[in-house]
């Protein structure tokens, strides 16, 4: 292999590989990054074996061929370097770099070892634009729960029919679903799938500008463009029927500012107490929403915000920090309110959107 | 030679020629999944180890199966999960688990989503078995059905058709069946399902035009479990729907449940035909607990809960709270969070000055309601109550009356005569009699009273 490209291009392509490997100690190849310079392009692969990802970089091939070379020294090296240019070059199993001023062996392994990427056989399911894809992603993924305990729930669902993605996420005690509609889907039947935790904040990191092609399998999911590949092992499991979990009817409903809510929940949240407890109270003759929270060590803190609302008064204890997390989501400058009593669940949109909801439980005993 | 013997016999050979590293890699939660006309299926853990096994040592693989099974012709490889590994590794090592007591205490007071513990092939919740579920004189019947239900499937009791006021266990003990056949045959299809949601699935489905889907879909059950029937109630489409669902499932021998607030001959605006259906098994009722099982009840939810309380309060909890089994839990909830929140251990009076706070007290009923009521109900004036006449349409409502006055008001019978037009108070004992006597006879009559009683009571 003899191959002759950017420096940064380089660099860029190895530190996204590099967080695809894996510290596994039977199996030391699965520290490495292959650079692959056969059939004319430059691919930098990596694998941990629950993911996978080769990016493509632009240069020129003077000879095919490829190497494996543990990820970390080269990332390391790379990012030392000064020159803008390099050529890399294999003998036998090692690396030889050369740059203006550098001549360096990098010791590889046997590059047959390097795991074969599985084939998805499906072809483009769907695209989604990678800026609405991001925005979705980070917005579901605060709900996701951070225990093993439960693959299904440590995973994005991705809910495809028509003309429609439904992302969603929860960790049972609140549920974010996220509505993307675009006229580049158009799936027929209902398809879902569910993505393990770390491969969506591994996605996040990935997507750029271009859009982001789906295609998956039963087990696997591969995102694509037309620089990067990104496969990913599924979740098995069948995620709650959560649509049941939406209430389909309030009692009350309340519009504030988000702004406000925001800084009032971030003043409350100084005073909790350990559980992180707040307490809301819905007035309907004020007019208003306020805040109250106490710490025996701490002190007591009260505010107000003045608010739209529709119909009765009560009083709703939550974990404050459950509460930002959903508002911090919201895109509008109004966020809505929806409730029915102390003991079920909350609902958090923006003013006038539906694409975003934000559903969490509260605490007992107000 | 059966396919995990073979399989373990190909790896042991399989292991010579491959590096150690390599072998553990690939060949890990592999196994034979299916060995037929020369074709052996293996079952890989993921689309690694498929390529690899596939393109790297397909050779191999082969000639040491062959080295056992000379006729073998062919081997593929299909990823399948290694569920069985996977959730046993789980169990043993708890993952991340914070083991503060905080995240305990917090997870105690954050309420969780109580449809995510719900088994989403079943909608059954886990938690309701019959271990869990106690039975008293007032349930033991109705157990002792289920039982024979989840012994017998669709033979013994056909449909089974439970009937009790809210909060009593009636969709414990349904689930408690679907839970149970489902643990003793994992391929068996159970299904439960409110009759409401029996209907929105309908109505989507007729939207989405995907009725045949959601045909095909019920008539496939061993068991379907139905509760709150009564909601069936003027939904005409939802009802034929459901006739031939019941008729498909009932002729293919297929066990169907059902609960509901009330028989079925009281269930208003429901298809004869599909009353006649509701009616073809068994019904059996529910009442309500008697102080010792609810005493038994309180003690069991109480150490689910690890909350400690005397014996003497769970006695006072169990005396004061009579009426539902949903009241007993709010009621001990209600206790547990006191007590933390006061850091202390709640004495008597307390539990008692909290308790009467909660439980509603016994709304004050008058006779006019009541009088009100019964005309509402059958249709009649409410002064033709009062009028001397012996009209059949009239009396019986009256009798009604002055029985429930006297039942629900302890009014004497010469106040009962009085409010009456002047009647003498022999009158008013005559009619107490009469429908005291007709309604042990009578279960129309019952169930008309039932609901008479159930209006004004809701009144408050």
């Amino acid at each position: 292999m003899k191959i002759n490209c950017l420096i940064q291009n380089l660099k860029d392509a190895v530190q996204i590989a590099e967080r695809n490997t894996s510290k596994n100690q039977t199996l030391p190849i699965l520290n490495s990054v292959l650079i692959d310079a056969d059939g004319g392009k430059i691919k930098i692969k990596a694998t941990n074996l629950e993911t996978a990802v080769e990016i493509n970089i632009p240069g020129k091939v003077e000879d095919g061929g490829n190497v494996a070379i543990l990820a970390k020294t080269l990332s390391l090296f790379l990012s030392s370097l000064k020159d803008d240019r390099v050529i890399l070059e294999s003998k036998k199993n090692n690396l030889f770099i050369k740059t203006k001023t550098a001549q360096t062996t990098i010791r590889g392994f046997i590059s047959e070892d390097f795991p074969l990427f599985p084939k998805i056989d499906a072809v483009e399911i769907f695209s989604l634009p990678a800026n609405e894809l991001r925005s979705a992603i980070s917005s579901v993924a605060i709900a996701v729960s951070t225990s093993d305990i439960k693959p299904e729930l440590s995973s994005v669902l991705f809910k495809v029919f028509k003309n429609t993605v439904k992302l969603v996420a929860t960790d049972s005690f609140r549920l974010a679903e996220k509505t993307i509609v675009s006229k580049n889907i158009s799936a027929e039947k209902l398809v879902s799938f569910l993505i393990p935790q770390k491969s969506v904040q591994e996605i996040l990191k990935i997507i750029e500008n271009d859009d982001i092609k789906f295609g998956f399998n039963k087990n696997q999911i591969i995102l694509y463009n037309n620089n990067i590949k990104f496969i990913s092992r599924l979740t098995e499991g069948i995620f709650p029927d959560y649509e049941q979990i939406l209430p389909k009817e309030f009692k009350i409903s309340a519009i504030a500012d988000k702004a406000d809510v925001i800084s009032n929940l971030k003043t409350a949240g100084i005073f909790t107490g350990k559980l992180n407890d707040l307490n809301m109270s819905f007035n309907s003759d004020k007019k208003s929403i306020s805040f109250q929270t106490s710490n025996q060590d701490i002190g007591e803190h009260f505010s107000e915000i003045k608010t739209t609302i529709a119909g009765g008064d009560t009083m709703i204890k939550f974990n404050w920090r459950y509460i930002l997390d959903g508002v911090s989501q919201i895109n509008q400058e109004y966020v809505v309110f929806d409730l029915n009593n102390s003991e079920s669940p909350l609902l958090i949109h923006g003013k006038g959107d539906g694409s975003y909801v934000y559903l969490v439980m509260p605490m007992r005993g107000v | 030679m059966n396919n995990q013997e073979l399989w373990t016999r190909a790896l042991s050979e399989i292991e010579l020629s491959v590096s150690r590293a390599n072998f553990v890699t690939w060949f890990k939660d592999t196994h034979v999944i299916e060995h037929r006309d020369g074709n052996v299926t293996v079952g890989v853990p993921n689309g690694f180890s498929k390529e690899w096994l596939e393109n790297k040592y397909h050779k191999f693989i082969l000639k040491s199966v062959r080295n056992l099974i000379p006729e073998i012709r062919a081997i593929n490889y299909n990823i399948v999960a290694p569920s069985d590994t996977a959730s046993g590794d789980n169990q043993q090592y708890p993952q991340k688990i914070r083991s503060k007591k905080d995240f305990i205490m917090q997870a105690e007071e954050q309420m969780e989503f109580k449809e995510i513990t719900i088994d989403p092939r079943t909608n059954l919740n886990p938690k309701y078995t019959f271990e869990t579920f106690i039975v008293g004189s007032f349930n033991e019947l109705a157990h002792a059905a289920a039982l024979a239900v989840t012994k017998n499937l669709g033979k013994a009791y056909n449909p089974l058709f439970v009937y009790g006021g809210v909060g009593l266990g009636k969709t414990h003990l349904l689930q408690a069946i679907g839970n149970y056949i489902v643990k003793e045959d994992k391929n068996k299809k159970v299904n439960y399902i409110t009759s409401e949601k029996f209907s929105n699935e309908l109505v989507s489905s007729l939207q989405n035009n995907t009725v045949q889907n959601f045909k095909e879909k019920y008539r496939e059950y061993d068991l379907l479990v139905v509760d709150d029937v009564q909601f069936f109630a003027g939904k005409t489409k939802t009802q034929e729907e459901f006739f031939y669902t019941f008729n498909a499932l009932f002729d293919a021998g297929k066990q169907v449940v059902f609960s509901s607030d009330r028989p079925p001959k009281s269930i208003p605006d429901i298809e004869e035909r599909l009353r006649s259906r509701l009616e073809a098994g068994v019904i059996i009722d529910i009442s309500e607990p008697e102080y010792e099982t609810r005493l038994a009840i309180l003690k069991s939810k109480a150490a689910e809960r690890k909350i400690s309380l005397s014996e003497s309060s769970l006695e006072l909890i169990a005396s004061m709270v009579q009426k539902n089994i949903r009241e007993l839990e709010g009621a001990l909830n209600t206790i547990q969070i006191q007590s933390r929140h006061q850091n202390k251990t709640l004495s008597l009076e307390e539990i008692k000055s909290i308790l009467s706070k909660n439980i509603k007290p016994k709304s004050t009923i008058t006779t006019a309601q009541i009088i009100k009521t019964i005309a509402e109900f059958y249709d009649i004036p409410e002064r033709s109550i009062f009028e001397r006449t012996r009209k059949t349409e009239i009396v019986k409502p009256r009798q009604i009356a002055m029985y429930l006055i006297r039942e629900d008001l302890k009014g004497s019978y010469p106040f009962i005569g009085q409010k009456f037009g002047g009647m003498d108070h022999t009158t008013a004992i005559h009619a107490y009699e009469k429908i005291s006597e007709d309604l042990k006879r009578d279960s129309g009559l019952e169930e008309e009273i039932k609901s008479i009683r159930g209006k004004y009571q809701n009144q408050k």
